[in-house]
This record gives C-alpha cells, structure tokens and sequence, in this order.
C-alpha cells in the first residue's frame, strides 16, 4: 500500500546549511509528531511536505505523488502553517469558505461549516478573524486546513502561543482526528506535547533523523541515558569517594563544595544518597539534576545516532 | 475568480492602496486647469493624457498594486493557503493580475472620466475617447502582469519598477524615438494619441495603435507565464 506521506533519503541545503539531510520516513492514519528544537528542520520538512519547497536530493510523495506537480497530491493536503497571517476583511466563515472553493469543494458552504463546527467556532463564525485571540485564529487554520476532508494534515507547531485552556482544545481536536483515521503530522519542540498527541514520534536534530518510534520506545530510550546529578555538599570530597562505589555511578567529578555525578540508576542514587552523607559527615545543601532540559536529551540522541555512544 | 476577489478585497483595504488617488487626482487637476485656461489643445490633451496619465500615473498606480498583490502575501504568510490549494500556478499569477489590473481600473476612475471630459471638449469623438481610455487601462494591465512577476524574481521590485518608470518610460523612451519600440507606455500612447488630429511632431507617436494593442496584449500574456514558470519554481516561506 502506498505510504500517504513519504520521504525518501531527503535533503535540503541553504547555501552551505543543511536544513534537512537525508532523512527518510513515511507517515500512515494516525497522529505522528515531529519533534526537534528551533532550527532542527521541522518547518523546512514540512514545506517539504506540503510542496511549498522542493528537495536538493531525494523525493517527497504524498499519496505517491509529487506534490509540488501534483494537484492531487495537494488536494490531499491540509497545512496549518506556523505563520498567523489570514486574509484580511473576511469573517472565519468567509475565509474558510474562500479556501474551500480554492480546493474545488463543490459544497463550499456546507464543507466551511462543518469544518467550523469541527473547531467548535460556529457562534463566531460571521465575525472578522481582526478581532480573534490567538487561540481562535489557530482554529481558523486548522478549520481551513480540515475544510476540503484532507487525508493528511500536517501541523506546524500548533501549539505555539495558546493559553493551557487553548492548548487542551488543540491537543483534544489533534486526538480526534487521528482517531477517525487522517494521517496528522505536526511539529512541535515540547517533548511533553508530543508524548501526549502522537502515536509515532520522529526526533530531528540539527536536520537529521536522529530516532523514531512511539512515544514510549523514545521514553525508555531517553531513561536508559547516563544522568548527571550536580550536589552541593559539605564536605565534597568524602561523599564523592563513596558515591563512586554506587551502583551504576559511572563518574564523580568533585568541585570544591559540589560533586558532578553521572549516573545510569537516577533511583539508587537517590536511596543510598541519605545514608551515606550521614556516615561521610556531610550535609547537602541541593540536589540538582544537571541535563533534564530537551536539549540534553537531543544531545543524547544526537551521540547515539552518531554512534558515540554505546 | 475566488484568488481574484481575494485580492481586489485585500488591495482595497490598504491606506497605500488609497493614497494612490492623490498622483491619480493630478491628472483631473491639470485637466481642470487647462480647461479653465480655455488652453485645451490636442498638444495639451496628449500632455495630460498620453504623457501624464499613460506614461507615469497608470504605470505606477499598477505597479504598486502589482508589487503588494504578491508581496503582502508573501510577507504575512498567506501565499501558502494559495500554493497548497488544488490550483495551477498559472491560475494563480493570471488572477493576481486580473485583481492588481481590476483595481488600478477602479483608482484610475477620476482619470478615464477626465479622458471623457477633455475629450469632449476638445471634439475628438468617441473613438478617440473609447482608444484613450482602452490604451490606459491596457498599460496597466501590462504593468501590473510585468510587476507581479518582477515580484517573484526580485525583492525589490517596487524600487526597481519606480526607477524604470521613471528613467525608461520617463525620460529615454519619451525623447528617443527609436527607443519607443521597447517601451510599453509608446504602445499605449500610440492608441491613446494615435487618432488624435493637429498633434505637433514631438507628441505624434511613431507606432500604429494596432502593434500598440498587440504588443501590450502578447507582453501581458508573457509576463503571466513567466510569472507562473517562476511561482512554480520558487521556495515559498
């Protein structure tokens, strides 16, 4: 069966930047998130997606079609862009009305109010998108993107600037749709987001693919890292000789009142901690985990993909 | 027509869209002044129409109308719901022209009215009226073809238009005689001014309307091509 969407050994160059390099994946029914911090490649892979760019190498396909020739591909389409920008003058009715018409929806009246009603805007919908909050006008783009029934959505981060309430609506409508079989991609750099909306994870890193797979298989791929624990101790250098022989403390640097602790067993780490200050006369002032942000965690992938690691 | 509507619609909204009536009101003005004068001539009349009106306010009422067409929706983002919609690229660039073109026609009104006025005035006939207001809106129409695709190949296109329209159509097309062959406001003045009787020399044009009518006609439907080869080409934001 045909992938519905498919890249295959793409790259993308920017003079001598590599936006996307050789990264091959394909998307089915369901909820896919595309995960990376800024400057990863997720908008230039989604522009490569959509059509809106065209490869250096390799071949997009989108329902084994070119969509940058393929007015079927891109009928087959459905972009909520990054951007805010909308149509000036135009009530959300009008707006999604206009691009229903722009995709040849025969209904076109009938497929806007659908699609608004499917965003839960239909009480606002005669009034100008001037005035909506930031949250309304990303309903707007996600109804103009669902207006024509495309069998692939693609998101570019969706979530960006809406309140927790907004954020909800967002994550709760991305769960629906994947629920009633439309192939979602969506972008975003907030690994919690991810884990929460998508079957399927994909983690760019500095335009390459560095891991895939479900959310869970990426959870204990990332629980399996080394951890770094930084602890402000009085005295250092006792605690840190008896740290060293914990199980699975692979390294302790010792500062002058700080240990710099790597571990693989975070959790016997925490259990032997207590006691063995007590018996070194120590007092520990904090206890910080050094390399939780996502940053640290793409840094992880990133060595492994590379073969650094194990 | 729904690409189109979009536009016109967008276009119209704009302050910079409106503030285009002020070059556009100086056309009635000197007509106004001429008339007044009792100084209306068939010399006046290719001054204010074929010189002024043809040569640089309708080249730059579509040329500002060109560049925004493409441009605001470049800059806001808003470009991507047209490249992704099941429409060709050509669809594309030929009703952002038809939109830019629709409304230099509506800004240009007090102009085509002037065309009316003078030209009753002066007792050139309907013809002669009808071909005056035909020329003007057949060079904004190319003009507007022309920098809608200058938009896609440069950044700054409003610069460059402004420069062209100037020192080109301005200045060397309108003093070089051999240099009006190559300018798209000479074929426009050759069917605004071309059945005018008394001209004096400088102001007769040198082409026949005919050729000033296709030539506008095949450089509009270039333009739009081109501007369509481009748009599919192009890497969009």
């Amino acid at each position: 069966m045909t992938p519905l969407l498919q890249f295959d050994r793409v790259s993308k160059w920017f003079r001598d930047t590599v936006a996307v390099g050789d990264i091959s994946f394909s998307i089915e029914p369901g909820v896919t998130g595309l995960l990376g911090h800024n400057g990863a490649g997720k908008s230039t892979a989604i522009r490569l997606a959509t059509g809106l760019a065209r490869p250096d190498e390799g071949t997009v396909r989108v329902i084994g079609l070119d969509p940058r020739r393929s007015g079927a591909a891109r009928a087959a389409i459905g972009l909520v862009p990054d951007g805010d920008g909308l149509w000036p003058g135009l009530s959300a009715r009008g707006l999604v009305e206009a691009c229903a018409r722009l995709r040849g929806v025969k209904d076109a009246k009938g497929a806007a109010a659908d699609a608004l009603a499917a965003v839960d805007l239909t009480d606002v919908a005669e009034r100008d998108t001037k005035g909506f909050s930031q949250g309304m006008r990303q309903r707007v783009k996600i109804a103009q993107a669902l207006v024509h029934r495309p069998q692939v959505l693609i998101l570019d981060e969706p979530l960006n600037g809406l309140d927790p309430q907004q954020r909800e609506a967002v994550i709760e409508l991305l769960h629906r749709l994947g629920s009633e079989g439309i192939a979602t991609l969506f972008s975003s750099h907030v690994l919690g987001e991810v884990e929460r909306v998508a079957d399927n994870v994909l983690v760019l890193v500095n335009g390459r693919l560095v891991a895939e797979g479900a959310p869970h298989a990426l959870r204990e791929l990332m629980d399996e890292r080394p951890r770094r624990v930084q602890i402000a101790a009085d005295p250092a250098r006792p605690l840190g000789a008896a740290l060293a022989a914990i199980a699975g403390v692979e390294q302790v640097e010792i500062g002058e009142a700080t240990l710099t602790v790597e571990t693989s067993d975070p959790a016997a780490l925490a259990l032997a901690l207590p006691a063995l200050a007590r018996d070194c006369g120590a007092r520990i002032a904090a206890i910080e985990p050094t390399d939780e942000d996502l940053e640290s965690v793409y840094g992880y992938l990133t060595q492994r993909a590379r073969g650094v690691r194990r | 027509m729904t690409v189109t509507l979009l536009t016109i619609r967008a276009l119209l909204l704009r302050r910079r869209s409106l503030a285009l009536l002020l070059p556009v009101l100086s056309v009635p003005l000197f007509a106004g002044i001429a008339i007044v004068r009792g100084d209306v001539s068939p010399d006046n009349q290719a001054i204010i129409i074929g010189r002024l009106l043809v040569t640089t306010v309708a080249p730059l009422v579509a040329l500002v109308l060109a560049v925004t067409a493409i441009g605001d929706e470049r800059e806001s983002g808003t470009i991507v719901y047209l490249a992704t919609a099941r429409i060709s690229r050509l669809r594309v660039v030929a009703e952002k022209t038809l939109a830019a073109a629709a409304c230099a026609a509506i800004l240009l009104i007090p102009a085509l009215i002037t065309i009316v006025v003078l030209g009753d005035h002066l007792g050139i006939g309907a013809t002669n009226i009808l071909r005056g207001v035909l020329g003007t809106l057949l060079v904004a129409t190319v003009y507007a073809a022309v920098f809608i695709t200058v938009g896609l190949l440069l950044k700054r296109a409003l610069v460059a238009g402004v420069i062209y329209i100037l020192v080109w159509e301005g200045a060397i097309a309108t003093i070089a005689p051999s240099a009006e062959r190559f300018s798209m406001t000479a074929w426009g003045r050759a069917i605004t001014d071309g059945g005018i009787v008394g001209l004096s020399s400088d102001l007769q044009p040198t082409l026949d309307p005919t050729t000033g009518v296709i030539a506008l006609l095949v450089v509009t439907g270039l333009a739009v091509l081109l501007g369509a080869w481009r748009l599919g080409r192009m890497d969009l934001p």
